[in-house]
């Protein structure tokens, strides 16, 4: 006898429909699974055969034969179990057929009968609903992380006793109020801008980053505040859109990371090692799993100790902060993953961390310091448009009153962004750091003083005509925030000051 | 004829003799016509005698005008028009200088500030503030290049001024190590001299003995801190030979670092006790600190103008003093830098010197 139920797998991060075929027949007693299964899915076998006598149902002692269609596509992971058991005891007559083209299962079989939660849930449940599929069956643990998708049945089950109940709708499910509890944002464990002591400059252009989505480089000793700093980036942004939230969860989900944050609509902030290899950055491996850099999707990504990293692995960079994805091809196919974040990074000022230290000196020779800045290469620096050298901060008696809280950064920042919107509705782009050439020109019109305070600082502080156009972006963004249409010669110094930096570590004259 | 003095100097012939042969270019001129024929025994030494003869062979004329260009030094002999004139009253005055860097040389108005490696905070502190208040009334620092009290004093000069560092090796001996970088900022920005010839190592026995080009620039010397056995004594001793103002820094007296100064005081030293002391013995009066009034500059340009011109400040330091926006402060910076009036060294913000 033929059951056909459904279920989903994963390609990158995005679900295929998957029909399990399982027929029962006479002959020999055997069970095999067809259809290019991989190891995780041919222990299925013996998982859900003991799932299924540990529920109490019988496991047919007949020639079993599941086919994955199509059987073109490799498949993995453990989310096919579910299905499978659920095949077998629908044909052997053990439980009812209902309307199986509207119905799929997602989970993974425990030897005690329980449906566990797997890994990439989220981007299935989104596939098999624009597939048609109107009732899903899932674990308990998937089910928080999936209830975003609106518009669907999401059954949970805890185990497999408990979906035969549900199944034959004996059991309640209950309502969507899951949900509420994740409605409260908790900033507070994420820490307050007002946390940091001193370091104003940086603060506000932590706040310019965030408001005008500009990537930044902070430089300055040990025990300065940037780690801080860059962790508490997510309290000045602003909350992520619904649309943003499931392209974040659905690379976070297929990643198997937790999703707490993101489902609170705080963007994420990814802070990998500096050892970290090219294939984890960007994205790869065996079974093709996005990278840090699409885990930072909508939100941070903060490298500490830049020039720590491999200089290979930190060019590759330089493709996803321009095009806000990237494409890892393979010989027989290619995944795109997005990669849309803002780039944090922060280094010392020399190997020794010490380099223009007030109050301990440096033991870097020139050659070293030149080595050290080396590793960060000019087409790196130039996708960074604002750098900031940090002070060592004293410590005092008292802590300094002149802090700023998240909340108070986070109100302009939320200004700066809605005019960006509503300027840009009709570009193919949506914030001031992806302005370039005509729209440059376009949006970032200057007084004749202004221009010639740039002609200025072209000459004078030697800034390149290249860095000229970042000032331009980032003027553009501080405008925003003071609530201005016409950028102001004030806006353009203050922006100098953060693109001044650079050349004085690099000395770039391009 | 200058390579020609350089070598003799490589081949560490007497000073004297090259100081003859610079007077008397006559008789240099008949041995450079014809080297081999000798026999200045009764004016030369036999060692410059012997360098004569076997003349200065190509491959060392190659390679120093190579070393000329690769360290982008020229070189000073004496009797040349710019050579110092406080040379000429030490002892056994060099015959060549090797210089590289583009500040002035010889120096308008130089002082000495001298001191041990080993500093305190105290010392780091009082020659900081000497060394960028004096840089200010555009007073050239001069001092040996070494660690400790050299180098903060270097330091501190070039951010607003110029400064001279006399090395006790060849000019293309980077010695200390550590001081590679302030080398090249000086080079930059001020000027490095030596007696010496290249590849001249630093040994021990020039230090003291270069001490006397430290103390023949300046005018004055700053003694900042060391025990009774400083090397910088050295150069206070020249100093007063010299007839220069000595100045030394007091300290307490149970700190071994002002052993040096504070018995320097005793013996009749200035007590070195602040700027307008030394300006008053020199017969000028201060012109730092002084407010700016132009109508030019706005009132925010003005408050952090003159909040710079007091002492170096850094954004988060203006940030506090001035009670205003940390974006109104950066772009104020940047303005007043347009106007050369402030400048940035590190995370400080200078006042410019004019």
């Amino acid at each position: 006898m033929l059951t056909i139920v459904q279920t989903c797998t994963l390609i990158g991060i995005d679900g295929v429909v998957i029909r399990v075929e399982v027929n029962l027949s006479n002959g020999l007693p055997g069970f095999s699974i067809v259809g290019l299964a991989d190891p995780s899915i041919k222990e299925a076998k013996e998982r859900v055969r003991v799932c299924i006598q540990n529920s109490g149902f019988s496991f047919p002692v007949k020639k079993i034969v599941v086919n994955l269609a199509p059987a073109s596509i490799k498949k993995s992971g453990t989310h096919f179990d579910f299905s499978i058991a659920v095949g077998i005891l629908i044909a052997s007559e053990q439980i009812e057929k209902t309307t199986p083209r509207s119905e799929a299962f997602l989970g993974e079989c425990s030897l005690n009968g329980d449906i566990r939660g797997v890994i990439g849930c989220l981007p299935m449940v989104l596939a098999l609903k624009s597939a048609g599929v109107k009732r899903i069956f899932l674990s308990e643990e998937n089910w928080i992380e999936c209830l975003m998708v609106k518009e669907i049945e999401l059954i949970p089950v805890k185990d497999l006793t408990d979906f035969v109940a549900c199944y034959h709708n004996k059991k309640e499910t209950e309502p969507r109020s899951a949900l509420d509890k994740v409605d409260q944002i908790h900033y507070s464990v994420l820490g307050d801008f007002s946390d940091i002591q001193g370091q104003s400059e940086a603060v506000r252009a932590m706040q310019i980053a965030a408001a005008g989505r500009h990537n930044a480089l902070m430089i300055g000793g040990p025990g300065v505040g940037k780690t801080m700093i860059a962790k508490r980036m997510p309290t000045i942004m602003p909350l992520l859109t619904e649309e943003e939230q499931i392209a974040t969860m659905k690379i976070h989900s297929v990643a198997g990371m937790p999703l707490e944050t993101i489902i609170q609509g705080l963007p994420p902030v990814r802070m990998p090692h500096h050892t970290i290899t090219k294939a984890a950055l960007v994205g790869g491996g065996n079974r093709v799993l996005p990278g840090e850099i699409s885990l930072a999707h909508h939100g941070i990504l903060f490298l500490d100790e830049l020039p720590e990293f491999d200089r290979h692995t930190l060019e590759l960079l330089r493709e996803p902060i321009e095009e806000h994805r990237i494409r890892i091809a393979r010989s027989a196919h290619s995944i795109e993953f997005p990669s849309d974040f803002i780039l944090i990074a922060a280094m010392n000022p020399c190997p020794c961390g010490n380099y223009g230290s007030k109050y301990h000196p440096c033991t870097c020779s020139r050659r070293e310091r030149k080595r050290y800045l080396d590793h960060i290469s000019g087409p790196l620096r130039d996708r960074l448009d604002l750098f900031i050298e940090m002070e060592e901060p004293l410590y005092t008696y008292e802590p300094s009153q002149k802090t700023v809280t998240s909340q108070e950064l986070r109100a302009s920042v939320l200004l700066a962004r809605q005019h960006q919107t509503e300027r840009y509705q009709h570009e193919m782009f949506h914030s001031n750091a992806e302005l370039a050439g005509g729209e440059l020109s376009k949006y970032c019109q200057l007084s004749r003083d202004s221009k010639r305070l740039l002609q200025q600082a072209n000459r004078k502080l030697r800034i390149s005509l290249r860095s000229i156009v970042r000032i331009q972006r980032i003027a553009r963004t501080i405008a925003d925030l003071d609530q201005e249409d016409q950028i102001k010669e004030a806006h353009l110094l203050e922006a100098i000051h953060y693109k001044q930096n650079s050349s004085r570590y690099w000395g770039d004259g391009e | 004829m200058k390579l020609f003095i350089a070598w003799l100097n490589a081949k560490h012939c007497p000073y004297a003799d090259l100081r003859f042969l610079i007077q008397h270019k006559d008789i240099l001129e008949t041995i450079l016509a014809d080297p081999k024929h000798g026999g200045y025994t009764d004016v030369l030494t036999k060692k410059t005698n012997q360098a004569i003869r076997n003349y200065m062979p190509d491959s060392f004329k190659e390679r120093l005008e190579k070393q000329l260009v690769e360290n982008e030094t020229r070189i000073l002999l004496w009797k040349d028009p710019d050579y110092p004139e406080g040379f000429y009253e030490v002892d056994d005055p060099p015959p060549i200088l090797y210089l590289r860097g583009k500040g002035a040389f010889p120096p308008q108005r130089a002082m000495a500030i001298v001191g041990s490696r080993h500093v305190t905070r105290y010392g780091a502190r009082a020659t900081e503030r000497f060394s960028s208040e004096l840089s200010v009334e555009k007073i050239t620092i001069v001092s040996g290049f070494a660690e400790g009290i050299d180098s903060i004093a270097h330091r501190s000069a070039l951010q607003v001024g110029e400064t001279i560092a006399v090395l006790g090796g060849g000019i293309d001996w980077i010695y200390p190590k550590s001081n590679e970088g302030l080398y090249y900022d000086i080079a930059a920005r001020g000027t490095l001299v030596t007696e010496f010839p290249f590849g001249e190592k630093p040994f021990g026995h020039h230090f003291p003995f270069r001490n006397r080009l430290i103390s023949g620039l300046s005018e004055a010397i700053l003694f900042m801190e060391g025990t009774h056995k400083s090397g910088a004594l050295s150069t206070i001793r020249h100093g007063l030979n010299q007839g220069k103002e000595i100045y030394a820094l007091p300290g307490d007296i149970d700190r071994k670092n002002s052993e040096g100064p504070n018995q320097l005081i005793f013996d009749g030293a200035e007590p070195l006790l602040g700027l307008e002391q030394i300006l008053a013995k020199s017969g000028r009066e201060r012109t730092a600190g002084e407010t700016i009034q132009s109508n030019s500059l706005s009132s925010l340009e003005k408050l952090i103008y003159n909040l710079i011109a007091k002492e170096p400040c850094s954004v988060q330091h203006l940030h506090n003093l001035s009670n205003q926006s940390i974006h109104d402060i950066v772009s104020v910076l940047t303005s007043l830098e347009l106007k050369s009036l402030i400048h940035r060294q590190g995370n400080q913000f200078y006042r410019t010197g004019r």
